[in-house]
């Protein structure tokens, strides 16, 4: 599938003026292009130098600026155009004849994924001697047959749908596996054995089936009963050939299997 | 231990089984349009059928024509019936056990007699302490591991699904069993017999009683022992560690929520913690949660059944009413139901009829919000629409109704969701099973006529009106679902592809350079996951219908036939066209103006087209492999055996190289698409990739080099390269 680009197919760096690379025409650090434009704008008051001189700048040693750093809360001037400005706005879309789309409309779903994590730190208080346990136990037990439940935005608009069949039946394997994880393991015991013969292999092996009726042989395997039928059986998943291979499609006669 | 369980037959057999119970339905169609019934879709009776499509003339129909048609909000699996019936694991169980109990049926049958296999169908019964949904999936896996067993179970009216399912989740349960006594009696039993263990389920394991010869005979490789199963399972589901089989599935919800404060009790052992109130409502939910979801797997209701509905509709939109039927496929199928204002795709690529394929894109959708239960089979409203539209306002509520019983209707770009519908006529195989369900049904709709035809009808009938619905699964059976069509091996394949990347990120990917200004922190905080922001060059199917078309065509005295079927596929795309049309188009369009434009682009489409098919082809093979994959993933033996497979409308086999008792049966399958099978679309909602650069929001499905193997599950291409392993 090809999607449509709506951009130009010219590379940027075919553009002469990238010529030196793209990082040179604009400035170094994204907060310094910001400041430059503000001081440029024709509004913004204008300092005598001598006066800029004389400010003192203090580099933060932290890595960003503290979270109590905020603004000023707007006046109620400021919001009262704020408010004027949306309902103009509004007012002008609804007389293009167009209708707010409402708030869970499909178009503006986030495209996070919600995974149900407990998130950092701990988020059930227990004594002090038991909290990595807590924590350890909390983390596991975030996580349920619907956690891994996530579709592409693109295709149900943010929304999921109900899981069924191998989906479901992976996604509850891997949260009760989870869930009931054996905690306290010595080192010598993995987390994974390895498997020892389960009973699925007579499901997974075609047999060979024998017909009582007409068939040439008599000795059929269950995959060439189908498929000299029509051609396409063998590559369906086995059961369909055991369930139906005792009954034979070529003389549709009742056949047995002969293990 | 998950990729050690197959858990892809599961879906395997789904998409085929959904494609069976579709074709039974859609041959009771074809017989009642035959018998002269009037059959139309309850959702909306003057909706187009999608699959009508490519059976039209399209040539003369304008590219600003509008139609109707309905389609499913969610997905493919969610919106079509896996049975017609409502035979399930348990009930099928109940009736087992039943049997076995009052006359040893099963044992009689299996050579075998023994009391623990009486207390487990005694469980299913109620009368024993075992779980009784456990006890099944036993039942089941028993039944399977002997011929005679399989037998029983064919006449029982259980699907694949079910079977497969008992086997996914039986081996699961036993594993963690397993695993938990190794873990619990040391090191000294890995050098121990496999049989130490599997008797060691439970205290008592010291007693270990003589092992009888099993019941298998003849040809020993890949057999089973039915009596080791029944030894192992009637310990295990009585020992210390069942509560973590029960807080996954659980016939009740007090063993499933007893099940969860055990496990938190065993996980908190030596501590406090387990007393903590929050996590014992966290553990009671997800336990309850999970049975609950699994509830699907082992029982099935009655009003889960699709079905059949006696109404009043239009005749040819605007003519008389008259009285016809309609399916329902799920139950309350309006609730998750949304029509959608369609066009053709326009001239330029629309393709020509005798290519047997047509194509209709969606410009705006409208979902239906029934309000009651009968709004819900027959929501009737787009029939008021219709009427609106026509200027023949009835009655001044009709708009009221309308938006009562619809949501907003919202064009693609608001919806943020899009979709095409392309429609195909092929050829399906029917075998006697589909021909003899659909018959049923075709009795089950005139039984229902002659019950609803004494309703007394209004004398001014203005609207659509339900008559009578009929879910009698007693009077049904199940329809095989092999051989298994193309298009079950399709929507197979896009169900492994479309959630191939969920969750995950392409976090410190060295091949993808970020132009932007920004910090380490701000790049790593909002990694867009890779299934939203760079899609597979996959039209994910969403939907589909069938329709059949001509009589059954059969070659000798086969017992299969070759049935014409006119299939709806309901895709997630905007304005998809063929490649082979849109290239055509370009020759028409681009090359009088340039003629190298005309050759560069042709080309481009054409070896992107080529390319995107051989990946698709190559990585659904790949992730839909699932015996071939869980087989690697435990360390078994794999033979190599050939398997090709087309989407095309033939499907071929090439010859086994391997005799059937060593093959993997999945270990290889080809899709063989090409250009012919590709087309163009687009997509709405994607997140932005690449923000900050030139190329933010212009990327869409990325073209894969074919350098590198997909390998076991497609990890090779599915990492996000932290070392992860996958």
């Amino acid at each position: 599938m090809l999607t449509r680009s709506c951009a130009s197919a010219d590379s940027p760096s075919l553009d002469p003026r990238h010529a030196n690379g793209l990082r040179s025409d604009p400035p170094p650090s994204p907060s310094l292009a910001y400041s430059t434009s503000l001081s440029t704008q024709d509004s913004a008051p204008v300092q005598s130098k001598e006066s800029r001189k004389e400010t003192k700048i203090v580099k933060s040693c932290f890595p960003r600026a503290s979270r109590m750093a905020r603004p000023k809360n707007p006046s109620n001037a400021a919001n009262e155009i704020a408010y004027q400005l949306v309902v103009d706005r509004f007012k002008e879309i609804r007389s293009k004849g167009l209708e707010r789309a409402p708030r869970d409309s499909q178009a503006f779903r986030s495209h996070k994924v919600n995974l149900g994590s407990g998130g950092k730190g701990p988020g059930v208080r227990t004594s002090a001697k038991d909290q990595n346990k807590m924590n350890h136990i909390a983390s596991i037990k975030a996580k349920d047959v619907d956690t891994h439940n996530t579709e592409p935005a693109f295709l149900l608009g943010g929304f999921t749908a109900p899981m069924l069949y191998d989906r479901l039946a992976e996604s509850s394997l891997k949260s009760n596996a989870v869930n009931s994880s054996v905690l306290g393991r010595k080192k010598t015991q993995g987390i994974h054995k390895q498997l020892s013969c389960t009973n699925d292999m007579s499901l997974n092996s075609p047999r060979v089936f024998v017909c009582h009726r007409g068939c040439k042989s008599n000795n059929v395997r269950a995959t060439q009963t189908l498929g000299s039928a029509r051609t396409s059986t063998a590559s369906a998943p086995p059961l369909f050939a055991i369930l139906l291979a005792n009954r034979c499609l070529v003389c549709a006669g009742a056949s047995t299997a002969n293990l | 231990m998950r990729r050690r369980i197959n858990c892809k037959s599961l879906g395997q057999a789904a998409s085929a089984q959904v494609v069976a119970a579709s074709l039974s339905i859609a041959e009771c169609k074809y017989l009642l349009r035959s018998d002269k019934v009037f059959v139309v879709n309850p959702l909306a009776s003057n909706a187009v059928n999608s699959c009508a499509l490519a059976l039209a003339d399209t040539s003369t129909i304008e590219d600003d024509v509008l139609f109707g048609i309905t389609s499913t909000v969610r997905l493919v699996y969610n919106s079509t019936p896996v049975k017609i019936t409502s035979v399930s694991v348990l009930s099928v169980a109940i009736e087992l056990a039943k049997s076995e109990v009052d006359s040893y049926a099963i044992s009689n049958v299996m050579g075998t007699h023994n009391h623990k296999f009486l207390d487990i169908c005694r469980s299913i019964l109620g009368q024993a302490s075992l779980d009784a949904v456990w006890c099944s999936w036993i039942l089941v896996v028993y039944l399977c591991s002997h011929p005679r067993g399989r037998d029983i179970l064919r006449s029982s009216g259980l699907t694949d699904i079910d079977v497969q399912s008992a086997i996914a989740f039986e081996r699961y349960g036993g594993e963690e069993i397993r695993r938990r006594t190794r873990q619990r009696l040391g090191p000294e039993t890995k050098k121990g017999k496999r049989e130490a263990v599997m008797y060691a389920s439970n205290n008592a394991a010291a007693e270990k009683p003589k092992r009888k010869r099993s019941a298998r005979t003849g040809v020993s490789f890949g057999t089973s022992d039915t009596y080791v199963l029944i030894e192992f399972w009637h310990k295990a589901l009585q020992s210390e560690d069942v509560s973590v089989l029960h807080t996954l599935a659980a016939h009740s919800k007090r063993t499933a929520r007893d099940a969860a404060l055990s496990t938190l009790a065993r996980q908190a052992v030596g501590s406090d913690v387990a007393d903590n109130p929050l996590l014992q409502q966290v553990s009671l939910k997800n336990a309850v949660k999970s049975a609950q979801a699994l509830v699907s797997f082992v029982g099935r209701r009655q009003e889960d059944i699709p079905g059949i509905v006696m109404l009043r509709a239009r005749e040819n939109y605007d003519g008389s009413y008259k009285t016809a039927c309609g399916f329902e496929r799920i139950d309350k199928e309006g609730a998750s139901t949304a029509v959608h204002a369609c066009v053709f795709a326009c001239k330029a690529v629309r393709p020509c009829r005798n290519i047997g394929i047509s194509i209709a894109w969606s410009q705006a959708v409208r979902k239906f919000m029934p309000r009651d239960e009968n709004t819900a089979i027959l929501p009737a409203v787009f029939e008021r629409m219709y009427e609106m539209r026509r200027g023949v306002l009835l009655s001044s509520t009709i708009p009221g109704f309308v938006d009562a019983e619809m949501d907003v209707a919202m064009p693609t770009d608001a919806a943020g969701t899009a979709r095409s519908f392309i429609s195909i006529v092929s050829y399906m195989c029917m075998n006697s099973t589909h021909e003899r369900a659909a018959s049923e049904m075709v009795n089950e709709t005139k039984d229902l006529h002659s019950r609803v035809s004494s309703t007394r009808l209004p004398h001014n009938e203005r609207f659509p009106m339900l008559m009578g619905v009929s879910k009698n699964s007693s009077a049904r059976s199940e329809p095989i679902c092999t051989p298994a069509s193309a298009l079950s091996v399709g929507i197979g394949a896009n169900e492994a592809l479309r959630r191939w990347m969920s969750e995950k990120t392409r976090k410190n990917n060295p091949c993808l350079k970020h132009f932007g200004f920004s910090c380490a922190a701000e790049l790593s905080k909002d990694v867009p996951g890779i299934m939203s922001s760079e899609p597979l060059p996959l039209l994910t199917i969403t939907d589909f219908e069938i329709e059949r078309v001509d009589p059954i065509r059969r070659t000798g005295n086969s017992a299969l036939g070759d049935a014409k079927v006119a299939m709806g596929i309901h895709v997630c795309g905007d304005c998809a066209a063929r490649i082979p049309e849109v290239i055509a188009a370009m020759r028409t369009h681009v090359y009088p103006t340039s003629k190298i434009d005309y050759v560069t682009q042709s080309r481009a489409a054409l070896f992107v087209a080529a390319s995107q098919a051989s990946f698709i082809g190559h990585v659904g093979a790949a992730l839909t492999a699932g015996y071939a994959n869980a087989a690697i993933a435990s360390s078994k033996k794999i033979s190599v055996c050939t398997f090709v497979r087309t989407l095309s409308v033939e499907v071929c086999e090439l010859a086994l190289t391997r005799p059937a008792s060593q093959q993997v049966p999945d270990v290889n399958k080809l899709l063989l698409l090409s250009p012919m099978d590709c087309y163009v679309a687009g997509l709405n909602n994607i997140q932005r990739s690449f923000d900050g650069s030139f190329y933010s929001g212009t990327y869409g499905c990325r073209v894969d080099t074919g350098f590198t193997m997909p390998g076991l599950y497609a990890h090779n291409l599915r990492s996000d390269k932290r070392q992860h392993g996958e």
